[in-house]
């Protein structure tokens, strides 16, 4: 029992001892060099050491640490000394704990675990190898290998400032010629774009002997325009060709790069040649998520309503008088005679007695039937004519009638005639033996004779004979009034030649039908109709050749409506160097034209940014009075073409103007304020922008804008590698959240570094 | 003697002759500084025959040269082939033929004859200017020699006969055929 309970005791105190040794103590250590016993590890060899406090943890970060391929591997040890640079750390460690001693990276030199076991001084020598002495090497290239510039483009244009080739010293030679030849290339379109002047370079003694080859001759040299006269190839030495390109794409969405053929030739051929990138294979496009409003601009259409012209009518009116059978005297049993031919003589009679309008001119027509002798059928045709043109004449007052040019035309139908009537009233078996009949005969005459004997006679005396005798009465008047604008829209609705544009309306008239047509379409017709056909006539304010400005503007603005462009629509409306809007231009007190009505040059701003000719937009800009609704634009179009640029302008007022436009654009959005720090690609803007885009007054967290979470992946891209994963992340989320749209615009967005698109999965083919 | 001349003047004509048809090629005139300096007169032009070849023909003459006894009159044409790839620039190596007529009296001996022979050279020309070249030149070769050799003494009567020099001296030697600092001009 005793015996028993001493064992228990001697147990107990073992425990309590183990749990004593778990108390952490101060531990000096010193880590030599195992090769050099006295002397510490080297201070360019850095040395770690990580305190375990159990002996289990220790082993197992040990083992991971024996086993790793990659130094950055993830270990958890509760605390971390360094060696000073005698060796000597202090370490605070449980007394049962452990050490490792990790002289300089994981993987390059063995690590040493120290068990601590109660000892308060460990000495841990480690193996580092055989230090090297640092070596510095000169090193020169021998190949061309070109500085590739990142340009930026703004809109379809690129700069590309300090285009280089070097040329290595063992590649000059005063004998030689060096020959780069730039073109662009569509990696969007996998195709070659077009190609830039090559640039020439020759070494002194090739220039001084090129004549000396037989046969040379300059002219036939086809390069020999390209030869630079001021730098040449210095043999022996590095030679460095710079020069400045600024590139026009055919669109702002393709990926273009700047490539060069680079090939070196002396007196006995090409020795060298090299496929070269001059340009980044992607670009930055600072301005490309700038968020703008460009609303069209409408002209006041009480300021451009125009003055009805006079203009000559005319009209045709078929008379249908009958006459009793073999004479030239009207059917006096036919009452209708009376009515047509008051009718008539009332029409004519209004004309003539209306103050705006003149009867110039009236022709009759009459015919006969082709029934019985064809000479006689002609002398009563005529005679029926006289006598209906004496009716209606007559009545006339004297003085319109000695004014008034008649004509009459009176002829005698053929039975061809008749049979094609007959045939269109759908008897078509008659007509066929009408047709017959002029087949076998040629004489009308005979004609007659034959079909009055076919049974159908009575048929074609009754129904078709009597439509071949009428008389047609044409006059043409002049009209001296506007016609009112039910006029017009009753014409527009009712005649096809006028709603086809094959007649046109006055512009007068045009002016009330864009305020009386609704539908969109149909107004875009009227506004190109009215607009293609003022550039053909003058009127007051407007010379010939230049359209009519309300239809110009209106037919930009229906246009812009739909995202359509046109250039071409208001491109004659402004004159470029007038540099001012509203210019009025008088000749002898009388207004002749006005030149750049600013709701115009506005408009075509616009078209001009939607463009994306952002030069073209700049100069428009430069005309617009700078005014609270127009002073925005003027900003936009010098940013959108790069000329924000104030930083690097070294006149002063140049720089105000382009320190304003930064400034105005920058404050119009938040967004705006990150697009434009970011595009001045300074690091002081740069963490600005990245203060703006963490601050959550102006951001807030959730944000669904996915524009907002590319510009952070730029931002924290530009930052360095400290921020990558906040980078990838926010790409990650904008990709998400943006979709296709961000993908594309990631894909070809030199502002991304490669690895981060690739671990976005972002691939360059899509 | 008066036949080299002769000789001479035809090819000098013939060759002046070439200068209208050698429209597209290069025809430079030059010296050798180096027997200039020796008291020898010399002229020589050179015509590019081809992208790496040209022709060059030279003269020179000697007459009791800084009041030594001797005359010569000499001709050289060479034939080059430029190694650098252009004519008249740089290395080239050539074949040169020469032919000298002689008269000279030296330590009391007098030596009187014709030697020719064929050499090889090689030279190194530097371009100046668009139309000025310095070039250097040097060569070897072995040379015939027929000659009437006698003390100054002698009757010089007595090594003639019927109006001949009396050969009294034949031989073989290898010589420099050319030792040379060249200025050229190219005339077109």
């Amino acid at each position: 029992m005793k015996l028993r309970f001493y064992f228990l005791v001697l147990l107990s105190c073992f425990f309590i001892l183990d749990v004593m040794g778990q108390a952490k103590k101060e531990v000096y250590g010193t880590v030599l060099d195992d090769a050099n016993k006295s002397e510490p590890v080297s201070p360019d060899v850095e040395t770690r050491v990580l305190i375990f406090n159990t002996k289990a943890a220790a082993e197992d970060a040990y083992d991971k640490i024996v086993g790793a391929t990659d130094p950055q591997i993830f270990l958890s040890p509760d605390d971390e000394v360094r060696p000073d640079i005698n060796g000597k750390y202090t370490a605070v460690v449980a007394e049962n704990g452990a050490l490792i001693v990790i002289p300089g990276m994981i993987g390059s030199c063995e690590p040493v675990l120290e068990y601590v076991n109660g000892r308060r001084e460990i000495t841990t020598y480690v193996q580092v190898g055989i230090m090297l002495d640092a070596v510095f090497i000169d090193g020169e290239t021998t190949i061309i290998e070109p500085t590739q510039i990142a340009g930026e483009q703004f809109g379809n244009v690129n700069e590309l400032p300090g285009l280089n080739i070097p040329l290595p010293a063992n590649l000059s030679k005063s004998n030689s010629r060096l020959v780069i030849a730039p073109y662009v290339v569509n990696h969007s379109k996998r195709d070659t774009t077009y190609f830039r002047i090559p640039h020439v370079y020759e070494g002194t003694e090739f220039s001084r002997t090129q004549s000396r080859w037989i046969g040379f001759d300059a002219k036939h040299d086809s390069l020999s325009g390209y030869v630079s006269k001021t730098e040449f190839i210095k043999p022996g030495e590095r030679n460095v060709f710079v020069w400045n390109d600024t590139l026009v794409f055919p669109n702002s969405k393709d990926n273009f790069q700047l490539l060069a053929d680079v090939t070196l030739e002396d007196y006995l051929g090409v020795y060298y040649t090299k496929h070269a990138e001059l340009s980044t294979r992607y670009t930055r496009r600072p301005l490309q998520l700038l968020e703008y409003e460009l609303n069209e601009y409408s002209l006041d259409p009480m300021k451009y309503k125009e003055m009805p012209t006079p203009q000559k009518r005319s009209e045709a009116v078929d008379v249908s008088l009958t006459f009793v059978l073999g004479e030239a005297k009207l059917d006096p049993d036919n009452p209708e005679n009376e009515i047509e031919l008051q009718a008539l003589t009332d029409r004519l009679l209004n004309i003539v007695n209306e103050a705006s309008t003149t009867l110039k001119e009236v022709y009759f027509t009459s015919a006969a039937s082709p029934d019985g002798v064809y000479a006689n059928n002609q002398i009563l045709a005529k005679k029926r004519l006289n006598h209906a043109m004496e009716l209606i004449l007559s009545k006339l007052p004297r003085y319109n009638r000695e004014r008034l040019y008649s004509h009459a035309d009176s002829r005698v139908a053929s039975w061809t005639e008749v049979a094609k009537a007959m045939e269109d009233s759908s008897y078509i078996a008659e007509a066929g033996e009408v047709r017959a009949i002029i087949e076998k005969y040629k004489s009308q005459d005979l004609q007659s004779a034959k079909i009055k004997q076919l049974p159908c006679y009575d048929l074609i005396r009754e129904k078709f004979l009597p439509l071949f005798r009428n008389i047609t009465c044409t006059y043409m008047a002049e009209t001296y009034r506007a016609l009112s604008p039910s006029e017009i829209l009753e014409l527009y609705n009712d005649s096809v030649d006028y709603r086809t544009g094959k007649k046109q309306f006055q512009l007068y008239e045009y002016w009330h039908l864009f305020n009386l047509v609704k539908d969109s379409m149909e107004l875009e017709k009227l506004y190109r109709q009215a607009y293609d056909y003022s550039k053909t006539i003058v009127t007051a304010g407007k010379p010939k050749g230049k359209p009519w400005a309300l239809a110009a503007n209106n037919l930009a603005v229906s246009y812009l409506k739909r995202d359509t462009l046109d250039l071409s629509i208001l491109e004659p409306l402004v004159d470029r160097s007038v540099r001012n809007c509203n210019v009025r231009r008088t000749m002898g007190g009388i207004l002749t034209d006005v030149i750049n009505i600013e709701e115009i040059v506005a408009n075509q701003l616009i078209m001009y940014i939607k463009a994306e000719q952002y030069e073209n937009a700049d100069v428009m800009g430069q005309i617009l009075p700078k005014t609270e609704k127009y002073g925005i634009f003027k900003s936009l179009t010098t940013c959108l073409r790069g000329g924000y640029r104030y930083n690097r302008l070294a006149d002063p007022n140049e720089r105000a103007v382009a320190r304003e436009a930064f400034e105005a654009v920058k404050n119009s959005s938040p967004i705006n304020n990150v697009v434009m720090c970011l595009a001045m690609s300074t690091l002081r803007y740069t963490k600005e922008a990245q203060r703006l885009l963490e601050d959550e007054t102006v951001f807030p967290a959730g944000d669904p804008n996915p524009k907002v979470y590319y510009l952070k992946a730029i931002t924290y891209s530009r930052l360095g590698d400290a921020f990558f994963m906040q980078a990838m992340q926010s790409l990650q989320l904008a990709l998400q959240l943006g979709g296709e749209e961000y993908e594309n615009i990631a894909r070809t967005d030199g502002d991304l570094p490669e690895d981060l698109k690739e671990m976005c999965g972002i691939s360059e083919n899509g | 003697m008066k036949t080299c001349v002769r000789i001479f003047c035809i090819f000098m004509i013939l060759l002046a002759g070439t200068f209208g048809v050698a429209k597209a090629q290069n025809l430079s005139l030059k010296t050798n500084g180096l027997m200039l300096g020796a008291g020898l007169p010399n002229v020589g032009m050179e015509l590019v025959t081809g992208s790496r070849t040209s022709l060059e023909f030279s003269a020179f003459g000697a007459y009791k040269p800084y009041t030594l006894d001797i005359k010569m009159f000499g001709l050289q044409p060479e034939f080059k082939f430029w190694l650098s790839g252009r004519a008249l620039t740089r290395e080239y190596v050539g074949v040169t033929l020469l032919g000298v007529t002689y008269d000279m009296k030296i330590k009391n001996k007098s030596y009187k004859g014709d030697a020719a022979g064929l050499g090889l050279t090689v030279g190194y020309s530097i371009p100046l200017n668009a139309r000025c070249n310095i070039e250097f030149s040097a060569g070897v070769g072995g040379y015939l020699f027929r000659q009437v050799r006698h003390s100054v003494n002698d009757n010089e009567n007595d090594y003639i006969e019927q109006g001949y020099d009396i050969i009294n001296s034949k031989g073989f030697k290898l010589l420099p055929s050319k030792l040379a600092v060249s200025i050229s001009y190219i005339l077109k």
